[in-house]
Order: structure tokens, then C-alpha cells, then sequence
């Protein structure tokens, strides 16, 4: 499958500093990833890049293989984005906002407008002036004109920022069924941990410019921490290592071990069999956060 | 072609939509009464300190007759120079129009008051009229970050750029045409008669640092007025360009529209000094004054005239446009 887009070996410098270090990833259709990173790391920069308010210093981005640089009409009919906040013009309609923005592309009928209002549940709203939205209602008319033209790339910068929890969670089905019906690739930037890790099939993690980790969420999130509280903590560790072949370290107290939480039960069996007593045993849910902190602190 | 049009479009609703046109109009309209208003005023009062010191009505009959013999006296004379014969000429047919069509020669007329008109505020009233929406059609998208949503379509930035600039000129050709129709409505109304047909003299040009009168010509007002109004067109677009450039720089409003009212208001205290220094009269808004030269009532300066003045604004807009797409086109938007 072709790739929707791809970054090679992209740099930005500003002022005499390199600010974006030669980052390369990319998405294919259908799939959603999650751009995640600290303040100041680069994500919107990179995002800024990709859909050609900046300008890479080096390296290529291509959209639907056009390069981004010399071809940007074709490249940007495939997009729809919004970049830091859905800034629409306050002192016009929500229909005139759409509409103006639609006759910029030769595509976008009447019709497409209306379904596009409809799909983020703002056709009710169209007739009255954008100033007056409060920011979840402008944040749906936001992906409103992200999706008029039916994009095959999908960017969104930080997109549930001032949403209420069932505005977060219509926005997380909106964009599954970007993905998964309308077969969108979505590049979702955000710090809701959370909401990434239910919205998102691959994360890039980055930091001061360049990627950390391209990981996919769900070997992330399958990956338990599991720790006991024994009687013998050293000889429960000795156990793991000659019986059941898993690394585990000791901390403070507790026996701590990544690993597959379903053998569990067998493995308290044996501990026991062995003579130990065992005092405590869970598993740490280990979430995005706990990971992105874990890396982006190192 | 039909996509740039389109985007025309789409910039002329938002020129209309923020107001600015309708803030102009009332500009417009508010000065215009002002001055129609003062002129009535003084007008009136010169009749009536006529009138207190002759002791007897103003009646321009017999005072027209008597100048038309004058001046008709002044044209036998035999060592009478072609360019006073003709400038003679002109100011007999001036009072055989008044008397034709009894009108007195010290009132003013619906198109003389709109020729004024352009004539006085092609300097600063005009330029400033421009500049409310000149001076903020970039900056504005800077200022609300809907430069974002504007940039990301699938539309290059020079297209943009460009149907910015022409939905400019396209406004300034609405103000400049608003200007003299209000003008003609409201000083028809306080002035009576519009005075269309009334002949004046032009084509005054300067040599050895005198006025040269040897080339006029009469011309009706209702010409003149064509005349005058498309040098405020041209004005206008000059303006525009400068004022739209600087808004691309700075990208705010505010800053835009103080340089442009600074450097006007810095080009009329230059003219004080333009016979000593030379150079300045290189700068665009010391060049504004482009009717003036047409009815000879201006200040003569060496090597200024109609055609310089034109190209020296002419250049400054090229230059400034250029450059405003240079720049647009290469900056990163970091709003």
C-alpha cells in the first residue's frame, strides 16, 4: 500500500539553530497515527511543514507521492488539517466561512458542505456567526472544513483541546470512522495520553527534533508490569529466571517484571510450591503517559 | 481565471463584512457636509460684507458686464503676448457663462465644489480612506490567525496574494467614484446649480521656475472632473500598493496604518523643505499633489511636474509590491 505520506530525513533550521534534526516517518491509508512530544519538541513545526505554512530546510514530504515543495496544489487537494486552533473568521457565518473556503477548491459542492457540517453535528448552528461559537462548537466546525474535500490526509494539531468528555468522545468515533470507512490516514498531535491511546493504531514519539520511538499502540499497551511483595523476594527472582526464563529486578519491596499477565496464577502456583510466602501480587497498568514520560525523561 | 475571480469575490465579502466600507462611506460623507456646509458659510458672508460695505445688494450683473468690457479692452492692446491672449480668452468665456446662465461667479457649483474636492484631499484624505482597508487586508489574517485556514487550501500564495491586491483596487475604484457622487449630491443640494458646462483653464506647465501658461487649453468642468478623478484613481492604487506591502511586513494593523499615515504626514512637512533638498522629492508623498499641477495653483520646484511625479509613483508602487511578494511568498507562517 502507498504510503499517504512520508517525511525523509526532514530538517528545519531557524535563526542559525536546527530545530527539526532530520525526522522521517510516515502513514499509510487507514491508519491513524499519534504525534506525540513535550513542549517545545517540534510538532508543530513538522505539522507546519507538512502542510506548507513552513517551508523544510532539507528533506523531502511528500502527499499521494507529491512532493510538498513542487507540487503543492496537487499535494494540498488531499489534505485537510487544522493547525493549532480552529481559527475561522469570527465575523462571518459558519455557512459563509465554508462556503468562501470551499470555492477555493474546484471539488466541493454545495452538498459536501452540508454533509460536512452535518458529519461534526454543526448544521444547526450555520447560520450564526462564528464569534459567537464557544471553542467546542468551533473546534467541530474546525474538522468541518478539514473534511469538505474528502482529503485523503487527515492532520489534526491538537484537536480535542477545550472539548468536554462527550465532545472527546464523539471525536474519537469521528475520526474511527475517518479511518476505518472512509479508509482517511489521520495524524493526530496531542497530549491527551489517553485519548491516544484509544484513537490510535502508531505512535511517533518526539523530542527536541528528532523521533524517539516509532512504536504500535497496542504492543505498547500489552506489555503489563506485574510486581509481588513475597517473603524472599531474591529467591522468587531466581525462580523467574531459571523456571520461567523472565527478567525481573527488585524494587524496594516488590519483585517487578514486564510480562504476559496471563501466566500469572501459574506462576504464584510455583512460587508457593517453593516454599514462599506471598504477600501481595498485581499488575500495573501501564498507560501511554507512564510510557511517553518514561521516554521523553530519559 | 474563474478561480481567481472567485477569490475576488471572497475578499470583497470580507472587506464588506468587517465594515471598512461602510466606515469610509460615513467618512465620506460626514467630511463632505462639513466642507459644503463651510463653504456655503463663507461664501454667504462675503456677500454680506459686500453688501455692508458697498451699501447696496451684491448684484454680479453689471459687475460681470463691466469686467467682460475690460477684458475685452485688454485684448486690442498690440504687444499682447499669445499666452495672455488665450488665458484672456478663457477668463471672457468664464463671466459669458455666468451671465448666460445667471449664476453668480463668487457661489460655487456642484462640480466645481467635487473638483476642489479631489483637488484638496488627494494628499491625506484620500491615501487615508485607502489605507483603512489597504493597510489591513494581510495584516488582519495575521492578527485573527485566520491566515492559517486561508493558506492551507489548494491554492498557491501568489494566487492569494494576488486577489487580495485586486479586490483592493477594486474598493479603491468604489471609494474614489463614492467620493464624487456623494460630493455632487450634497453640494448640489447646498449649492443649487451643478455647473457642468462652465469652461477653466489647464495645461499650465512649468519653465525656468516660473509658471507657463502659453499651453492652455479650455476644457469644461465636467471634463476636468474625469480628469481629476482618475489621478485620484491612480493615486489610490499607488497608495493601495505601498500601504498593502507594509501590512505583509509588519503584519498588524495598526502599525501598517500609522507608518502610511506618518510617512503622508511627514511628506507634507517635507514640502517646506523640498527647494533646499532635492533628494526629498524622490519620497511618494510629497508627489501626491497630481491635480494641483493640472490648474497651475501649485508651489514651483525645480524638476517637478505631472510626469515626474507620476513616475516617481509609479516606482515606488512596482517596488513595494515586489518586494511585498517576495517576502509573502517566502515566510514561514508561524501564527
Amino acid at each position: 500500500m502507498e504510503e499517504v505520506l512520508l517525511l525523509d530525513n526532514v530538517h528545519k533550521t531557524i535563526n542559525g539553530r536546527e530545530i527539526i534534526k532530520g525526522i522521517s516517518f510516515s502513514i499509510k491509508a487507514g491508519e491513524v497515527l499519534g504525534f506525540l512530544g513535550p513542549n517545545g519538541s517540534g510538532k508543530s513545526t513538522t505539522l507546519r511543514m507538512i502542510v506548507g505554512l513552513s517551508k523544510p530546510t532539507e528533506g523531502q514530504i511528500k502527499i499521494c507521492g507529491n512532493s510538498i515543495v513542487k507540487n503543492y496544489v496537487k499535494a494540498m487537494s488531499n489534505v485537510g488539517c487544522i493547525i493549532e486552533g480552529p481559527d475561522l473568521y469570527n465575523y462571518m457565518t459558519g455557512w459563509d466561512n465554508l462556503e468562501m473556503l470551499a470555492v477555493m477548491n474546484k471539488n466541493i459542492s454545495k452538498q459536501d458542505i452540508i454533509s460536512a457540517a452535518t458529519i461534526v453535528g454543526m448544521e444547526k448552528h450555520l447560520k450564526e456567526k462564528v464569534g459567537t461559537y464557544s471553542l467546542g462548537m468551533k473546534q467541530r466546525m474546525g474538522v468541518a472544513q478539514a473534511i469538505m474535500n474528502k482529503p485523503r490526509l487527515l492532520i489534526l494539531d491538537e484537536p480535542t483541546n477545550g472539548l468536554d468528555p462527550s465532545g472527546i468522545n464523539e471525536f474519537r468515533n469521528l475520526i474511527n470512522r475517518f479511518a476505518k470507512e472512509e479508509n482517511m490516514a489521520v495524524l493526530i498531535s496531542s497530549h491527551l495520553m489517553s485519548e491516544i491511546e484509544l484513537i490510535c493504531d502508531n505512535v511517533s514519539i518526539i523530542k527536541n527534533g528528532a523521533i524517539l520511538k516509532n512504536a504500535v499502540v497496542k504492543e505498547l499497551l500489552n506489555t503489563q508490569e506485574v510486581f509481588w511483595v513475597l517473603d524472599d523476594n531474591k529467591k522468587a527472582m531466581d525462580i523467574l529466571n531459571e523456571s520461567w526464563g523472565i527478567n525481573s529486578k527488585i524494587d524496594g519491596d516488590k519483585l517487578v517484571a514486564s510480562m504476559d499477565k496471563s501466566i500469572i496464577s501459574e506462576i504464584n502456583a510455583s512460587f508457593i510450591r517453593e516454599g514462599l510466602k506471598l504477600k501481595f501480587v498485581d499488575n500495573k497498568h501501564k498507560t501511554l503517559e507512564d510510557l511517553f514520560l518514561n521516554i521523553t525523561e530519559n | 481565471m474563474i478561480e481567481l475571480i472567485k477569490l475576488i469575490s471572497n475578499e470583497i465579502k470580507k472587506i464588506m463584512l468587517k465594515k471598512k466600507l461602510l466606515l469610509v462611506l460615513a467618512i465620506l460623507l460626514v467630511e463632505i457636509i462639513a466642507f459644503a456646509y463651510g463653504e456655503n458659510n463663507t461664501n454667504k458672508k462675503t456677500q454680506a460684507n459686500f453688501t455692508k460695505s458697498q451699501s447696496v445688494n451684491y448684484n454680479w450683473n453689471p459687475i460681470i458686464k463691466q469686467q467682460i468690457q475690460t477684458l475685452n479692452n485688454k485684448l486690442n492692446f498690440k504687444n499682447l503676448k499669445d499666452s495672455d491672449r488665450k488665458s484672456i480668452e478663457i477668463q471672457i468665456d468664464q463671466y459669458n457663462y455666468y451671465l448666460k446662465n445667471n449664476i453668480n461667479p463668487l457661489g460655487t457649483s456642484a462640480a466645481k465644489f467635487t473638483g476642489t474636492l479631489m483637488q484638496e484631499s488627494a494628499t491625506m484624505l484620500l491615501p487615508l480612506l485607502i489605507i483603512i482597508f489597504a493597510g489591513d487586508s494581510v495584516s488582519g489574517e495575521f492578527s485573527s490567525r485566520t491566515i492559517k485556514v486561508l493558506l492551507t487550501r489548494a491554492v498557491p500564495r501568489w494566487k492569494i496574494l494576488m486577489s487580495k491586491f485586486l479586490s483592493i483596487i477594486i474598493i479603491s475604484a468604489v471609494v474614489v467614484v463614492e467620493t464624487a457622487v456623494i460630493s455632487l449630491i450634497v453640494s448640489k443640494i447646498t449649492f443649487h446649480n451643478w455647473g457642468f458646462m462652465e469652461p477653466l483653464a489647464t495645461g499650465f506647465k512649468v519653465s525656468g521656475g516660473k509658471i507657463d501658461a502659453s499651453n492652455i487649453m479650455e476644457i469644461y468642468q465636467w471634463q476636468y472632473l474625469l480628469l481629476i478623478y482618475s489621478l485620484g484613481f491612480f493615486i489610490a492604487i499607488v497608495i493601495a500598493s505601498i500601504s498593502f506591502s507594509i501590512s505583509i511586513f509588519v503584519k498588524n494593523t495598526a502599525a501598517s496604518i500609522s507608518i502610511m499615515m506618518a510617512a503622508l504626514i511627514g511628506g507634507s512637512i517635507l514640502q517646506l523643505f523640498i527647494d533646499d533638498w532635492p533628494f526629498a522629492k524622490y519620497f511618494f508623498s510629497v508627489n501626491l499633489r497630481l491635480p494641483q499641477y493640472l490648474t497651475g495653483s501649485f508651489k514651483v520646484v525645480d524638476g517637478m511636474n505631472l510626469t515626474f511625479s507620476m513616475i516617481v509613483l509609479s516606482v515606488w508602487a512596482v517596488v513595494a509590491l515586489i518586494a511585498g511578494i517576495l517576502v509573502f511568498y517566502k515566510q514561514d507562517v508561524l501564527v
